[in-house]
């Protein structure tokens, strides 16, 4: 017997699994090509584009300049040891844009953005609002969706930007102010070994996190039911979703594409 | 088709629903709808809580899938068109969903006008200049243009939803309980403005509703969906006639609970006010 309903829950749940990545495939592939057919809603994605970068620079700001300020003091702590004080520089500057940045205003933006995606979507769902959408001949996915998505690939780019900015000027903060480097040289040694390439792939990697988090987001968001309950469940779906694939990604993107 | 040909009286055939089956897993819901309406022509649907009503219209509309059944919208199939076509067919629907099913973040003109802002694409002013005709249709001020829907009350909610149902002069209208949950007074104004909308647009409506006063004022025609079927349709005038005993129950239920004892009261609180009148004035 407990053999028996062992299997079952095995069975139901595998099931349950395949079901998910089936739903979420269909709507990856109708909610991309909705952001390349037109109408376009201009309106929506500038909506978007304000609540999804400009909202989220203080959280991503702040995260960004205290990671940087302790990378620093770290690095110091470590490298002292062998009296190569020289390198920190480079290790906050290459560790901020290649890795720090992208994941931590991912993972920031992803609990922001992600989670009051997926609530107003969902409470649209619940309370039919996606389907007057329908009935007033306008296409939710174009109307919805495709506004987020866009917004939310071309946002995370310009927030990491942002990040690596400020997390380098923490790093810099506390190097002369508190560890007593010299403010000329540390700026040299910060740009001596950057090259553009360890910008480059940290701002991909993060259209590709924003891309996950808005998808995640508007996907457990637009298939939400069952209330209150529904939503809040959704809420949290699109978060902890969202949270790990930005984890695992970053791995596989590392190893594979940008491991030179 | 061969009704067509004998009465060539202009009246044509609008929604054509043949044999619609839905269910949601094991809940069998419609299990074999048939009903047609003609042009400018209202039906409504009676039936219990839970019935199908609600999904019979999404289906109509095309918010469901039904798993079975044709649905003819002005002699073509909507279930085997493609994408575009389904389209043009949207653009001829205007629906009053249940709940209202307001726009929350966007003003109450914007929802009124929606169609015609976001995909007709028309100027901002001739927009305000239509919606505050349609408002004044429903019988709500200019005031509550620029308000949000969560700033109005439930009464007011639904008759901005009527507003943006009929707000792109649809051909075909659809009110889901459109009286449920409101006072008496506001529910005979809500009865007058559906019936006027579909004439002044000379649409076809379905109106779906458990109050048999709502549906006698309606209807040209009226269906009653009990499990899952159509039990009987007939003319309005023929409702009080019926010898089905589904129907009769259904009506009865409501008239001795609601309308014969509302009139037995009121004729008894009038005597009773005639007496206490008297009364009063014998006592001065
Ligand atoms: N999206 C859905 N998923 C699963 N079941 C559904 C769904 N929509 C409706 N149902 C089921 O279909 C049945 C009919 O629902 P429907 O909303 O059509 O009732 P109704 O006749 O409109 O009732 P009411 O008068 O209370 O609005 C119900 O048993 C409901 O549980
Ligand atoms: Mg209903």
């Amino acid at each position: 017997m407990m053999i028996l309903s062992f299997l079952n829950t095995v069975g139901a749940s595998t099931i349950e699994f395949f079901r998910y990545v089936g739903d979420l495939s269909l709507f990856t592939f109708r909610s991309v090509s909705c952001c390349f057919r037109p109408p376009f809603y201009l309106r929506q994605l500038f909506v978007q584009m304000y609540r999804i970068g400009y909202l989220s620079l203080p959280v991503v700001g702040l995260t960004a300049i205290f990671t940087g300020m302790v990378l620093a003091l770290q690095s110091y702590t470590g490298f002292s040891r062998f009296s190569a004080e020289s390198a920190i520089a480079t290790v906050v500057v290459l560790s901020i844009t290649r890795e720090l940045g992208p994941v931590l205003a991912g993972l920031m933006v992803a609990g922001r953005v992600g989670a009051s995606m997926a609530a107003e979507l969902g409470t649209m769902r619940v309370t039919e609002q996606i389907d007057a959408l329908s009935t007033l001949a306008t296409d939710p996915y174009k109307y919805l969706v495709a506004p987020r998505i866009v917004a939310a690939v071309i946002c995370l780019p310009l927030l990491v930007l942002c990040a690596d900015a400020i997390g380098v000027l923490g790093g810099y903060i506390v190097s002369i102010h508190k560890l007593g480097f010299n403010s000329a040289i540390y700026i040299e040694q910060t740009f001596q070994y950057l090259e553009a390439d360890d910008v480059i792939s940290g701002l991909q990697k993060a259209a590709i996190f924003g891309f996950m988090i808005a998808l995640m987001g508007c996907h457990q968001g637009y298939r939400s039911r069952g209330g209150a309950q529904g939503v809040g469940r959704a809420t949290t779906n699109a978060v902890v979703s969202s949270s790990i694939a930005i984890l695992v990604l970053n791995y596989l993107l590392t190893s594979v594409l940008f491991s030179k | 088709m061969i009704k067509n040909k004998k009465d060539t009286s202009t009246k044509k055939s609008k929604i054509q629903v043949i044999d619609l089956h839905k269910s949601f897993g094991k809940n069998h819901v419609l299990r074999g709808i048939n009903f047609e309406i003609e042009e400018g022509e209202s039906l409504v649907v009676l039936g219990g809580s839970g019935s199908g009503k609600s999904v019979l219209l999404k289906c109509v509309i095309g918010l469901l899938t039904p798993d079975k059944g044709q649905i003819l919208i002005d002699g073509k199939d909507v279930l085997k068109m493609n994408t575009r076509q389904r389209d043009e067919v949207r653009h001829k629907f205007g629906m009053l969903f249940q709940g209202a099913a307001l726009f929350d973040s966007l003003t109450v003109w914007r929802n009124i006008g929606f169609e015609l802002l976001y995909n007709q694409k028309l100027p901002a002013e001739k927009v305000q200049r239509i919606v505050r005709q349609k408002l004044k249709a429903v019988g709500l001020g200019d005031r509550v243009m620029e308000l949000s829907p969560a700033e109005l009350s439930g009464g007011m909610q639904k008759r901005v939803g009527l507003a943006r149902a009929i707000a792109s002069n649809p051909e075909i209208i659809f009110f889901d309980e459109p009286t449920t949950g409101l006072d008496p007074i506001m529910c005979g104004v809500i009865d007058k403005l559906i019936v006027q909308s579909l004439r002044d647009l000379n649409a076809c409506g379905i109106t779906i509703t458990h109050d048999i006063a709502t549906a006698r004022f309606v209807a040209d025609k009226i269906a009653m969906l009990k499990e899952g079927k159509l039990v009987w349709t007939g003319k309005s005038s023929d409702l009080k006639k019926t010898k089905n005993s589904i129907v009769k129950e259904f009506i009865n239920g409501h008239v001795h609970k609601t309308d014969n004892s509302s009139i037995k009261a009121s004729k008894a609180s009038k005597k009773a006010l005639e007496v206490a009148t008297k009364r009063r004035e014998q006592t001065k």
